[in-house]
C-alpha cells in the first residue's frame, strides 16, 4: 500500500473541514434537542392512562424503529416534494435534520420512559399526598430522579447521532463525510481522506464524551451543603 | 360537626370489594387507631380519605368538604379538578409505612419542598419552618443529610415533619412503625404521642397495641372491609363485643407482651 502522506497532511491541515464540522455539530445538537422533546412527549403518551395516547406512542415507536433511517432521510428530501406536488420541498439540511430527529425521538421515547418507570411510584404518591398537582410532582420529584437514569444513555445517543449525521451525504448535506467524498472523488486518495474524516469524527466524539462526563457528574448525588451552619452563623 | 365524616363508603378493585359500606366520624382533636388483620382494608380506607384512591359509593368529607369530588346540579358526585383536590389534600398529612422520603432531596429540602411549591412560601420562610419542625422531631443536625444516610426511625420522623410542614388539620398514619427495627419503634411512637398531646387529629393504622391503649381516644376494628367494633380503648381491649375482635386480640396481644 502506498500512503500519500503529503495528501494526508494537506487534507488534515486544510480549513476545508471547519465549516462541515460545525454543520455536523449543529445537526447533531438540533436533531437531539428535537428528539428529546419528542421523547418526553412520547414517554408521557406511552405511560398515559389514555389508551389512544398509548397506541399513538406504540405506533410511533414501531414505525420509526422499523424503517431504516437512510430510507427516512431520502423520503423527507426526495419523496416528500413529489408526494405533495412540491408544496413541501425542504432544503437538504432541514429535511435531513427532521428525519434524524424523528427517528431518534423513538429511541429517546424508550430511554425517557424507562427513566420515568425506574422511579418508585411511592415517590410520586408522597408528592401527591403533600398536595402537589400531577405536573408539579412530575417536575419536582419524579423527573429529577428519572434524569439520573436518562442522562447516561442520552449521552451515548448524542455520540451515535454525531456519527449517524454522515448518512446525510446521501442527500448532499455538506457535513464532514460528504465533504470527504467530494475530495476523494477528485483526487482518488480514498484512504488518506477517510483517515482525515475519521480523525475529525474522533475529535468531535472526544469533545462530546468530555461534555457527557461533566453533565453526568453534575447530576450525580449532589454534595452535602451546610445549610444549618450557614444559618447559625449568619 | 366532625372533622372527618365517612358515610357508607364502598370501594372495589375490579371484582374485589375491599370496603363494604364503611361509616366513621372523627372529631377534631381525636386520635383514632384502626386495627385489623392484613387485607381488611385499613390502608385503602386511609387512602380514600385523601383521595389517593377513588371511591365507588358513599362520600367522605374532611372539614365539611368533599375530597376529590364535587356535587353537580343534580346532586350526583363528579370527580373534581386535580388542582382543587390537591389543595384539599395539602391540608391532610400522610405518613407511610415505608417513609417515602424524596431520595434526591436533603432532609431539609424534603420538609421545605411542598411548602414552597404548594403553599408558595418563600424559600426563607419554608427553611425556617423546616428547621423548626426538624428540631421538634430531634433531627435538626441531620438537615443536610440525604434520606439514605438516616436510620429508618429517623427517616420516619423526617416524614412526620414533612407532613407537619403543610400545617395539616388531620394526620393519617399507615403502619408508621411496621417497617422499623424494634429498637427504633419507640422514637417514632414518642413523636406521635407528642403530636397527639398537642391536639392533632390523627387516624392511625397500627399494630402497636400499647400506643392504641395509651394514646387513642377510640380503637376501631376492621374486618373484611367493614368496621365491626368502635370503642374507647379500655373497653376495646378488656371487653370487646365482636368475636372477631376477641380472636384478633387473642392472637396479637400475647405476642406483644
Ligand atoms: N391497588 C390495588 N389493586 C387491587 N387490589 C388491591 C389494591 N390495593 C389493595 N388491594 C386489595 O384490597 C384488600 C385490602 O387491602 P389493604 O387496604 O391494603 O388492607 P390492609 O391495609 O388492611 O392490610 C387486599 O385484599 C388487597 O389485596
Ligand atoms: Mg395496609
Amino acid at each position: 500500500m502506498v500512503f500519500d502522506s503529503k495528501a494526508f497532511f494537506d487534507t488534515l491541515f486544510s480549513s476545508i473541514f471547519f465549516v462541515p464540522a460545525l454543520t455536523t455539530l449543529a445537526i447533531t445538537f438540533l436533531a437531539m434537542a428535537m428528539a428529546i422533546v419528542l421523547g418526553f412527549g412520547g414517554a408521557l403518551a406511552a405511560l398515559s392512562r389514555y389508551r389512544a395516547l398509548r397506541w399513538l406512542a406504540q405506533g410511533y415507536l414501531g414505525f420509526f424503529r422499523g424503517v431504516p433511517v437512510l430510507v427516512q432521510i431520502v423520503f423527507w428530501y426526495n419523496a416528500l416534494p413529489v408526494l405533495t406536488n412540491n408544496a413541501i420541498n425542504l432544503p437538504a439540511l432541514v429535511a435531513g435534520t427532521i428525519a434524524l430527529a424523528l427517528n431518534e425521538g423513538a429511541y429517546m421515547t424508550e430511554i425517557i420512559r424507562s427513566g420515568l418507570i425506574s422511579v418508585d411510584p411511592c415517590q410520586r404518591e408522597a408528592a401527591r399526598a403533600l398536595g402537589m398537582t400531577k405536573p408539579m410532582a412530575m417536575r419536582r420529584i419524579v423527573m429529577p430522579q428519572a434524569l439520573k437514569v436518562i442522562i447516561p444513555p442520552t449521552g451515548n445517543q448524542f455520540i451515535a447521532m454525531l456519527k449517524t449525521t454522515s448518512l446525510l451525504f446521501a442527500i448532499a448535506v455538506p457535513e464532514i463525510f460528504s465533504t470527504g467524498t467530494n475530495i476523494y472523488s477528485q483526487n482518488f486518495k480514498y484512504f488518506e481522506v477517510l483517515f482525515v474524516v475519521s480523525i475529525w469524527y474522533l475529535v468531535l466524539t472526544a469533545l462530546l464524551t468530555a461534555l457527557q462526563k461533566v453533565i453526568e457528574r453534575r447530576f450525580a448525588v449532589r454534595p452535602r451543603r451546610s445549610t444549618v451552619l450557614a444559618q447559625e452563623h449568619g | 360537626m366532625a372533622l372527618v365524616e365517612i358515610k357508607n363508603v364502598h370501594k372495589r378493585f375490579g371484582n374485589l370489594e375491599v370496603l363494604k359500606g364503611v361509616s366513621l366520624e372523627v372529631e377534631a382533636g381525636q386520635v383514632v387507631c384502626l386495627l385489623g388483620a392484613s387485607g381488611s382494608g385499613k390502608t385503602t380506607l386511609l387512602r380514600c380519605i385523601n383521595h389517593l384512591e377513588t371511591i365507588d359509593d358513599g362520600e367522605i368529607k374532611v372539614a365539611d368538604e368533599l375530597v376529590g369530588y364535587a356535587r353537580d346540579k343534580n346532586g350526583k358526585l363528579r370527580e373534581e379538578k386535580d388542582r382543587i383536590t390537591s389543595a384539599k389534600r395539602a391540608r391532610i398529612g400522610m405518613v407511610f409505612q415505608r417513609f417515602n422520603l424524596f431520595a434526591h432531596l436533603t432532609v431539609l429540602e424534603n420538609v421545605s419542598e411542598a411548602p414552597v411549591q404548594v403553599l408558595r412560601l418563600s424559600a426563607d420562610a419554608a427553611r425556617k419552618r423546616a428547621l423548626d419542625l426538624l428540631a421538634r422531631v430531634g433531627l435538626k443536625d441531620k438537615a443536610d443529610h440525604y434520606p439514605h444516610e438516616l436510620s429508618g426511625g429517623q427517616q420516619q420522623r423526617v416524614a412526620i415533619a414533612r407532613a407537619l410542614a403543610m400545617e395539616p388539620r388531620l394526620m393519617l398514619f399507615d403502619e408508621p412503625t411496621s417497617a422499623l427495627d424494634p429498637e427504633l419503634v419507640g422514637e417514632v411512637l414518642e413523636t406521635m404521642r407528642r403530636l397527639a398531646a398537642e391536639g392533632m387529629t390523627m387516624v392511625v393504622v397500627t399494630h402497636e397495641m400499647s400506643f392504641a391503649r395509651e394514646v387513642a381516644d377510640r380503637a376501631i376494628m376492621m374486618s373484611e372491609g367493614q368496621i365491626i367494633e368502635d370503642a374507647p380503648p379500655e373497653q376495646f381491649f378488656s371487653a370487646p363485643s365482636h368475636p372477631r375482635t376477641k380472636s384478633f386480640l387473642a392472637r396479637i396481644l400475647p405476642a406483644q407482651n
